[in-house]
């Protein structure tokens, strides 16, 4: 059923006005790049050392996330065991739980000072500084590799590896040999994707390369506003345009990696096969060894050690060691939630405005559907607007909706709560649009023709036809919207105002304070939140999303 | 009230693409039509346009005295009254047999029903196509042909003036394609419906309609009644799509030649060597060389002939 002419110029209108709504703070904050400004920080030995600071860390730690992720989702994706669900939490835990919060655990764990675990486990080369940013992104975004991987191998047609281990080939040739050429583009992508979250990070840069003066680009936006107020914007412009460029060729890498991936699609006919088979032998064992050594020290005795310094007297671990753990008490959680005059807005922040952008993002993508539902160039204009914003680093976001929403324009929501919402808006859009419209893609058109032929109409069918069957990427999509704003930090850091504080804003606070118990006690009431909202997540979806 | 369907001229473009080409056909009251073609034969577009579930770009469309289509006038489907069934079910997931069926009446807001009287049609449709002690399952707990059933139960519960049927057997298997190809038929003559069944199966065509209309790139090629276009296909392509006919070069002219008109000449031994055979169940069907023939002859025969015998060959014209 073909729109009118009036409905096509309705589109066409919507989509431009998406476009350029979502698009303006990026266009905003790069028109504002100083030429002269530019020249000078460029020239900086400062802008040097960041940028090398920021290639080595997001290269070597996206490339540290690659390897984990292809070895642990090698046997996800061709092996089924009892525990195999929980395993495969245990393994995405570090990208549920907020990047600040894994910065937080491993400060207690590891800060060359007072770190509880020292006398047990030196961190290599020290924590703060390029090593522990590279160990820290490649932790916090292997899961986000492992999850395309883990897709991309089991797609696989199982026949392919017989048919190489009838040729003779051993387990480790298959992996060379088929697995890997399959899932090459894949790997391309998982790597630019890495590198394009590892260098628009803030919080790991800001609790472990701060300390050690290793400054990325995202770091130095930071600090020319905190330094220069509004003066420093056109410094912090020109890191945001840097920023930008560099994340623009990860886009296209990405864009190249999907186009292979369907030159390797090997599952498309009814005929292939996927086999999960059990698994047994030496390989499994080296595997079980592998998988516990990886996490026990990725996250599960940092964030111990961030429980266990929430259940002792403030300060006491710091001073006594372990022995504290004698003394167990929940005192540290009272003070946070009680005492501690900054918890009531900063939970205020995080649970009001957090679901409600969530909210306002999951209507404004259904409207948007609702409206593109019989174009196809309007939603992929839309998508590849949202893909753009949620491309875009936090802070490059963050500083534009500064310069677009300070009355400049008629709209002055600066120091209020919406520019945050407005921030993740832009930012996370992405998030809920995509299932929505892969979820309405997979409905068959016919479902829709035979509600029209039985007499309902557009709206009657949206309804009682694909609203109901939407249902669990319409919650599905509020979840996983909500988990990275929880966790969000990098754009609240810059939009903080007296009306706006997060837990991740008094996170950093507390932090800078050197309050770890406090930051302790809040990080795992956030992580709590986290894990049950994804707990929630998979069961009101069957399954279908949430981890 | 059934309809008498015209449909005049009408024209359909997918961007340069010119899927119907001006077709002209009207379908009587109470009568059951095939549509019949090879794919992009422009077959499913006609019936979506009677459905109004795609605009023609040119022609007129009439249901009964009411205009559905014209340069000027577009009833949207909804306002139709008619039934579909589609080939992939269009059973909504997330609705129980009994709701799927009820769907109509409930969002009818023209003549409303209680829930009495809807509770009685949709029982009365589920038993018409023997549904009734599945109303409370849902989709995914019925077989494919259980849920076909409830699409057709969906399309007949609202009494629609006409009901469309769009390859709804084709993803079935054989023996539940005749089972519910029989039933469809005797509920179109049971009650009467004008019926318009779009397939690319020929078997279907003959042995469901009464009146076949044969489509080709966009354009009617032939049409008529089973019998007469399996006998006397008036075109080569008709022969070939529907009585699997040969165009052959036979002396220098080219000929068409069905198959089940050629008959074994008993005794004989003739120039015609049997190459490969067949066995269908009741008969066998072969394919022979003959030297006045540019390519093998295919025929049906009740018994055995060996492989590589000769026989004689004489063709019914």
């Amino acid at each position: 059923m073909k729109r009118s002419s009036v409905g096509r110029a309705w589109i066409f209108v919507a989509a431009l006005v998406i476009g350029v709504v979502f698009l303006a703070p990026i266009v905003a904050l790069l028109s504002r790049v100083d030429n002269v400004v530019l020249q000078e920080t460029l020239q900086k030995k400062t802008f040097t050392t960041s940028l090398m600071t920021t290639l080595v860390t997001a290269g070597a730690g996206s490339g540290l996330s690659v390897f984990f992720a292809l070895f642990f989702a090698r046997t996800f994706a061709l092996y089924s065991w009892r525990a195999k669900r929980v395993a495969r939490l245990v393994l995405l835990i570090p990208f549920l739980i907020p990047n600040f919060v894994l910065a937080t655990a491993y400060v207690i764990a590891w800060n060359p000072g007072t770190g509880l675990l020292n006398s047990f486990v030196k961190f290599p080369f020290g924590l703060y500084g390029t090593w522990g940013l590279i160990v820290l992104f490649a932790v916090s975004h292997m899961p986000i590799a492992f999850l395309i991987f883990e897709d991309r191998l089991r797609r696989i047609d199982s026949s392919l590896r017989e048919a190489a281990r009838l040729s003779g080939a051993g387990a480790i040739r298959i992996f060379l040999k088929i697995d890997l050429p399959l899932v090459s583009p894949s790997i391309w992508g998982a790597l630019a994707l890495c590198f394009a979250l590892n260098i628009a990070a803030f919080a790991i840069p800001a609790w472990i390369g701060a300390p050690e003066r290793a400054y990325t680009l995202s770091y130095r936006i930071y600090q020319s506003i905190q330094l220069g107020g509004l003066d420093g914007f056109p410094q912090a412009a020109s890191y945001g345009l840097v920023l930008f460029a560099l994340v623009l060729p990860t886009l296209l890498i990405l864009a190249l990696a999907h186009r292979g991936g369907k030159k390797y699609e090997t599952i498309s006919a009814k005929a292939s096969r996927v086999r999960v088979e059990e698994p047994q032998g030496r390989s499994w064992v080296f595997f079980q060894f592998a998988f516990a050594t990886y996490h026990l020290f990725a996250w599960l005795a940092p964030l111990s050690m961030l429980f266990a310094s929430t259940l002792v007297p403030r300060g006491c671990l710091q001073a006594n060691g372990l022995a504290c753990l004698s003394e167990l008490n929940f005192l540290t959680y009272r003070y946070v939630l009680l005492e501690l005059p900054e918890t009531h807005s900063a939970l205020t922040g995080t649970f009001i405005y957090g679901p409600l952008s969530a909210l306002l993002i999951l209507v404004l993508s259904l409207l948007l559907l609702m409206t593109f539902r019989e174009s196809k160039w309007a939603v992929r204009s839309s998508e590849l607007t949202f893909l753009l914003a949620s491309s875009t680093p936090g802070a490059v976001i963050a500083l534009g909706l500064i310069m677009v929403l300070s009355g400049r324009f008629g709209i002055n929501l600066y120091n209020t709560a919406w520019i945050v919402v407005a921030a993740f808006m832009v930012k996370h859009m992405n998030l809920a649009f995509q299932p929505l419209r892969a979820g309405l893609d997979s409905i068959s058109g016919s479902l829709v023709e035979a509600a029209r032929l039985s007499g309902a109409s557009r709206s009657e069918t949206w309804r009682r036809i694909l609203l109901p069957i939407l249902r669990p990427e319409l919650i599905g999509g509020f979840f996983l919207v909500l988990v990275p704003i929880l966790g969000e930090l990098t754009m609240s850091v810059f939009l903080v105002s007296p009306q706006y504080h997060s837990v991740g804003t008094l996170l950093f606070d507390l932090q800078d304070y050197a309050d770890q118990s406090s930051a302790a006690a809040l990080s795992i009431l956030l992580v709590g939140t986290v894990l049950l909202l994804n707990e929630l997540t998979v069961r009101l979806t069957n399954g279908r999303l949430g981890y | 009230m059934m309809a008498t369907f015209n449909i005049k001229g009408l024209k359909k473009n997918y961007g340069r693409t010119e899927i119907l080409k001006g077709i002209d056909l009207s379908v009587a009251e109470g009568e059951f039509v095939s549509l019949l073609g090879p794919s992009g034969s422009g077959k499913t577009t006609i019936l979506r346009c009677i459905a109004g579930l795609e605009r023609p770009d040119a022609g007129e469309l009439t249901m009964g005295r009411d205009k559905l289509s014209s340069q000027t006038d577009f009833v949207p489907p909804e306002k139709r009254q008619l039934g579909m069934v589609f080939q992939n079910y269009a059973v909504w997931p997330h609705m129980t047999v009994f709701e799927n069926v009820a769907f109509p009446f409930r969002v009818n807001r023209l003549e409303r029903k209680s829930p009495t009287e809807i509770s009685r049609l949709v029982r009365a449709a589920l038993d018409l196509v023997r549904l009734k002690p599945y109303e409370l399952r849902y989709p995914h707990e019925l077989s494919g042909g259980q849920q076909q059933r409830v699409a057709l139960a969906r399309a007949l519960a609202m009494s629609p003036r006409a009901l469309l049927l769009d390859e709804p057997l084709s993803n079935l298997d054989a023996v539940l394609r005749e089972e519910l190809g029989a039933e469809i038929r005797r509920l179109q003559q049971e009650l009467k419906l004008t019926t318009i069944l779009v397939t690319h199966d020929r078997r279907e065509a003959l042995s469901l309609s009464d009146r076949i209309i044969v489509l080709e790139g966009g354009k009617i090629e032939a049409e008529g009644s089973p019998e007469s276009l399996y006998q006397n296909p008036p075109t080569a392509f008709v022969a070939s799509f529907i009585s699997g006919g040969q165009t052959m070069q036979v002396r220098g002219a080219s000929r068409t030649l069905l198959p089940r008109r050629w008959r074994v000449a008993t005794g004989a031994v003739g120039e015609s060597k049997i190459v490969s055979r067949i066995y269908l169940g009741n008969e066998y069907e072969y394919w022979a060389e003959n030297p006045d023939y540019a390519e093998k002859i295919r025929f049906f025969a009740p018994e055995k002939i060996e492989i590589g015998k000769s026989v004689a060959l004489e063709y019914e014209a």
